[in-house]
């Protein structure tokens, strides 16, 4: 009599975050659990662990030979290896930005976010333009921590926020990233909604000798679909939420040297032309 | 100049945001934005199909000297078409002068601000498609790639992100060019 293989148990997850619905499958309740642990420090309150049927995003995880989990997308046919020690890391980060591009109701801009007496500092940037940095440096200062990664408009364009850990380099190493809670900096998260009073377009720049220009709304808005990150995906409703930003806030830009000095300045500015101006 | 041209803004396939003085648009055929300035962006709207060059010259404010006027629509409009905002064919432009030398004159008679269209271009959208294979996760670590790649954001898309060879900063991707 033939011997039957015993039935692969495959486990589940399935969750939601603003709207997007995810599955992911797996032969290991471990990697299940590193998922699930990840996801929900990243996430806090905005991701939601429920049985879901009919979900959009399916991933199936499996451990690939010695060091690798391979993750594939059902969604693209597409198969990730990835290493296994920063696959946590690496599979929140695409489940983040699958999150950003697939939102419904909201707006994900490529940005740093913090609030100063309750109205929003936007700060966009891409991976390594120093955007935690100058958070980080913002918060120091007593700004209300919102996100080092995504700056997340409602369909007002207020600012929610997405407070995960900021992800800072290690002092020992430059590839290395740590996460850090904001409340480790002394910095409260921000809860609510908050009007959007500053843009600040910035690039680091050794020698960069600080010298805002504030750009028309709709300069503003052209530099703000660049971070845009479903600006292709549902263009119409970004640029509507872009288009009532643009109207209420300052946008502007500048070179900037280190993001201490640079975090005083845009304090500064943000205190002298944003600060008493009407919230809506 | 061929000034009795009756110019017509396109419209479809584009997303157009107006703003109090200015307008924004997203071309989603060619993946293109563009803001017109209030100059630029006055003369765009009068591309309605009903008003020759001449009549839209005539509705500008600032300067009463209906040539320089016309000359300013004609720059105007010389760029609109040239960013395919304009549906339909427009012959002669400035009289056989060159742009610049049109800027200069026109800059110099009027008062009016000239048109300006700024452009924002997102080359490489097959990126999803060309280099998803390599995608790895937004934080820029080195150790989401294998083979001692480095995961950066696309240039064309910084929401996706790829694992890339030989880049000392991620800021130097070539948009699609640097899919391995």
């Amino acid at each position: 009599m033939p011997v039957r293989k015993p039935a692969r148990q495959v486990r589940s997850l399935s969750f939601e975050s603003f709207g997007v619905r995810f599955r992911i499958h797996s032969e290991s309740s471990q990697l299940i659990e590193r998922t699930r642990e990840r996801l929900a420090l990243v996430f806090g309150s905005l991701i939601r662990f429920r049985e879901l049927r009919n979900c959009e995003q399916v991933f199936h995880i499996e451990l690939s030979g010695d060091r690798e989990i391979e993750v594939f997308d059902v969604q693209t046919g597409i198969r990730h290896p990835l290493e296994y020690e920063s696959f946590d890391r690496t599979f929140e980060s695409m489940v983040r930005n699958r999150v950003a591009e697939m939102a419904r109701g909201h707006v994900f801009i490529h940005a740093g976010a913090v609030t100063i007496e309750g109205r929003a500092i936007i700060l966009p940037g891409r991976s390594f333009a120093g955007k935690t940095t100058l958070v980080k440096a913002l918060v120091e200062r007593g700004a209300v921590y919102y996100s080092d990664d995504f700056a997340v408009l409602d369909p007002e364009g207020r600012v929610l926020p997405f407070p995960k850990p900021l992800s800072v380099r290690r002092p020992d190493g430059e590839r290395e990233y740590v996460d850090v809670e904001a409340k480790a900096l002394g910095a409260a998260a921000g809860r609510d909604p908050a009007s959007c009073g500053l843009v600040f377009l910035s690039q680091y720049d050794e020698k960069a000798r600080w010298a805002p220009l504030t750009l028309s709304p709709a300069e503003g808005l052209l530099r703000l679909i660049e971070h845009t990150v479903p600006v292709r995906t549902n263009t119409e409703f970004s640029l509507k939420v872009l288009n009532k930003l643009a109207l209420r806030a300052i946008i502007a830009e500048s070179r900037r040297a280190d993001a201490d000095a640079a975090a005083i300045k845009i304090i500064n500015y943000f205190n002298r032309l944003v600060i008493g101006l009407p919230r809506d | 100049m061929n000034s009795s041209q009756v110019p017509i803004a396109r419209k479809e396939g584009l997303v157009i945001q107006e703003m109090p003085e200015e307008v924004l648009i997203y071309d989603l055929e060619e993946n293109k934005a563009f803001s017109l300035n209030p100059t630029a962006a006055e003369i765009w709207r009068s591309c309605d199909g009903n008003r020759t060059v001449a009549e839209i010259a005539t509705g500008l404010a600032g300067s009463r000297d209906q040539e320089e006027k016309e000359k300013l629509v004609w720059l105007a409009l010389d760029q609109l078409k040239e960013k395919n905002l304009i549906a339909n064919e427009l012959a002669s432009r400035y009289a056989g002068m060159s742009r610049r030398e049109v800027i200069r004159n026109v800059g110099l008679a009027t008062a009016i601000a000239l048109p300006v269209i700024a452009m924002l271009s997102f080359p490489g959208q097959t990126l999803a498609s060309t280099c998803v294979a390599s995608l790895c996760g937004s934080t820029g670590l080195d150790s989401g790639c294998t083979g001692g790649r480095r995961c950066c954001p696309s240039q064309a898309n910084p929401s996706i992100y790829g694992c890339f060879t030989n880049l000392g900063n991620c800021g130097v991707i070539p948009g699609t060019a640097a899919c391995p």
